[in-house]
């Protein structure tokens, strides 16, 4: 290693590009320094304060991190990298969803067959799409996920309260591509899955037969449900979650980090009182030992402050953040990939509307409504209960007014949101596990009607 | 991996450093393990399918047969043997005719015959899976089969 000591660029003297560069050596540092290279990546590697600010500035892939980002960020128990985890999940999704594509017809006749065609003729064809599936719920627990870590953290207070309500439409967005792409294999559990969840839209008063029938485009599942499901599933929804997860992330950055202990309230509204100052702005950071380091780009008024609010606990994003992120990615997909291989996505026999399987259930997000159907008067269990929750989760931010984060001051909310998670949650597992034919009670130990 | 004290990294505490090592130390293990966990299966993949492909047929062959029990033997003949209609099991029959065409025979039936549409498309009794689970069993004959050069009139063949 005492070659590379000799090379390493001094703090003090940290310059882009030295007179005295020394002469390449080997082919890698040939073609690192010959044209080709060097009218790609517009600087050569400098591990310093400056050079790696330039890493984020400098590469549109960085360019959606902030330069510098606060250590506590940094740490698992801040997020416990949920909003991460999901959009590697959507990355996920879209790759093997492409190639599930590739061997799809969305057609009745033919869905069904290119199913048995994947596991048995089309290469990688059952991983990918084992894959797919597992990713795709583990999607929608994480986003749930995501939604309580950012309740419990007081993250949807101001200067969040619209990123909350972006959440929840990505919430919702997530579910319909769940929703929809159960019904794409075209077999006896996505057919009445889909039967069941879609039934529910019946009960909205006075629309309910009319909404029905646009989504499912007639009486009942048929070809054109199929075909309108696919289209919902391959490009309504892909774009509409690429476009507002994209709103989402930029305001991550733009709301500035969620503060955990203090002050945030103070901090957004400080940085809204802030006059306009000229697009093109020098933002002088001053590093933990007094070096100062300057940046020259194109800021607005709300980075500056953020700039100059946290440059005392502030770390730089490459290579901190980014090695995060790729290793947590990389983890991910391990996992996915290992339950693709361990577990094989279900196939049931082909769709028959003529033979109702005991029980039908709704998939398993759905089920807990399905539960509480069971209980309740249709137009309570099926309208006022989920809209009521949903406009509830949209206008929380506006209706809890409390500034405080810390849980201490916040008893109210927090009992009655633990109180509405917990009776989902049992709902839930009462409809996925303990319910069998004619919705009768049956331990899951007896037999287990748990369809994914 | 520990700071050379000259080095770039002056300008930041420690910890980050440890931190970021133990995070390239599990980066590396996850790499490890799709790299080496990638070959396995690519070299256990053909055989996964050629599985489930021979499970596929087998499950379809049975229930296939039972379909065929039910449903066509009483003019195609026991194993289409041959009776009222053509017989099927037939070298001749098996070797020109496709998957595809057996599919098509069943599901639309044979216009001026007594073959009725099959598919409940068109209003006979049998699902898409049961007519394919029908021509899986149909083309299991094939390699036994015998040679019926006039299997199209099946009764007097069979006479």
């Amino acid at each position: 290693m005492t070659e590379a000591s000799d090379t390493v660029v001094d703090v003090r003297n940290d310059v882009l590009e030295p007179q005295d560069r020394p002469v390449p050596e080997g082919w890698f540092d040939r073609v690192r320094h010959g044209e080709a290279w060097r009218s790609m990546f517009r600087h050569p590697h400098l591990d310093t304060p400056r050079g790696r600010a330039l890493q984020s500035f400098s590469n549109v892939f960085l360019h959606v991190y902030p330069v510098k980002v606060p250590a506590r960020v940094l740490k698992v128990r801040y997020s416990w990298r949920l909003g991460y985890i999901a959009s590697v999940l959507f990355g996920v999704l879209l790759a093997t969803g492409v190639y599930l594509m590739f061997f799809y017809t969305p057609s009745v006749t033919s869905a069904y067959g290119d199913m048995q065609q994947l596991r048995t003729g089309v290469g990688f064809g059952q991983l990918i799409r084992n894959v797919h599936r597992w990713s795709a719920h583990l999607m929608v627990l994480v986003v749930i996920l995501h939604l309580v870590r950012v309740f419990f953290a007081g993250a949807y207070k101001r200067p969040r309260q619209f990123n909350w309500v972006l959440g929840i439409v990505l919430l919702a967005i997530t579910l319909g591509f769940s929703f929809t792409g159960y019904l794409l294999p075209w077999d006896q559990l996505s057919y009445w899955a889909v039967t069941v969840g879609t039934n529910l839209v019946n009960y909205i008063p006075v629309l309910g037969d009319t909404l029905r029938d646009l989504l499912i485009g007639g009486e009942q599942i048929g070809q054109a449900t199929l075909l309108r499901f696919y289209a919902l599933h391959v490009a309504v929804l892909p774009v509409s979650l690429a476009l507002v997860l994209m709103i989402h992330i930029w305001r991550v950055r733009k709301d500035g980090f969620a503060v955990k202990r203090g002050g945030v309230g103070a901090f957004a509204e400080e940085s809204t009182d802030v006059t306009p100052i000229a697009s093109v702005t020098a933002v002088t950071n001053v590093a933990a030992d007094g070096r100062r380091v300057r940046l020259l780009g194109v800021v607005d008024r709300e980075s500056v402050t953020a700039e100059e609010r946290l440059t005392d606990d502030t770390v730089f994003t490459w290579p901190h953040m980014l090695v995060r992120h790729v290793v947590v990615g990389l983890g991910t997909v391990a996992v996915v990939l290992t339950l693709g291989v361990l577990f094989a996505a279900p196939l049931r026999g082909l769709a028959n509307p003529n033979e109702t399987p005991e029980p039908a259930k709704a998939p398993w997000y759905f089920v807990g409504l399905q539960e509480l159907l069971s209980h309740f008067d249709p137009l309570v269990a099926g309208i006022f209960v989920p809209a009521g929750a949903l406009i509830t989760l949209i206008a929380l931010p506006y209706i809890d007014r409390n500034p405080a984060t810390e849980s201490r001051y916040r008893k109210v909310a927090i009992t009655i949101f633990s109180i509405v998670l917990l009776v989902a949650l049992v709902l839930t597992v009462l409809g996925a596990l303990f319910r069998g034919p004619g919705w009768e009670f049956i331990a899951p130990w007896q037999h287990s009607y748990l369809e994914l | 991996m520990a700071a050379t004290p000259t080095g770039p990294r002056e300008f930041e505490p420690e910890w980050l450093q440890r931190s970021l090592d133990r995070y390239l130390a599990w980066g590396l293990v996850f790499m490890a393990v799709l790299i080496v966990a990638f070959p396995i299966y690519w070299l256990r993949e053909p055989t996964l399918r050629a599985d489930a492909k021979t499970e596929q047929d087998a499950a379809y062959m049975k229930s296939g047969a039972d379909l065929f029990a039910k449903n066509c033997s009483t003019c195609h003949g026991p194993s289409g043997t041959g009776g009222t209609a053509p017989t099927l099991n037939s070298k001749q029959f098996l070797s020109t005719t496709s998957d595809n065409q057996i599919e098509l025979l069943i599901t639309g039936g044979v216009s001026g015959s007594s073959m009725t549409a099959w598919a409940q498309d068109y209003g006979g009794s049998l699902t898409a899976e049961q007519i394919r689970e029908l021509v899986t069993y149909l083309r299991s004959l094939e390699p036994n089969a015998p040679s019926v050069p006039d299997w199209r009139t099946g009764a007097k063949a069979k006479g």
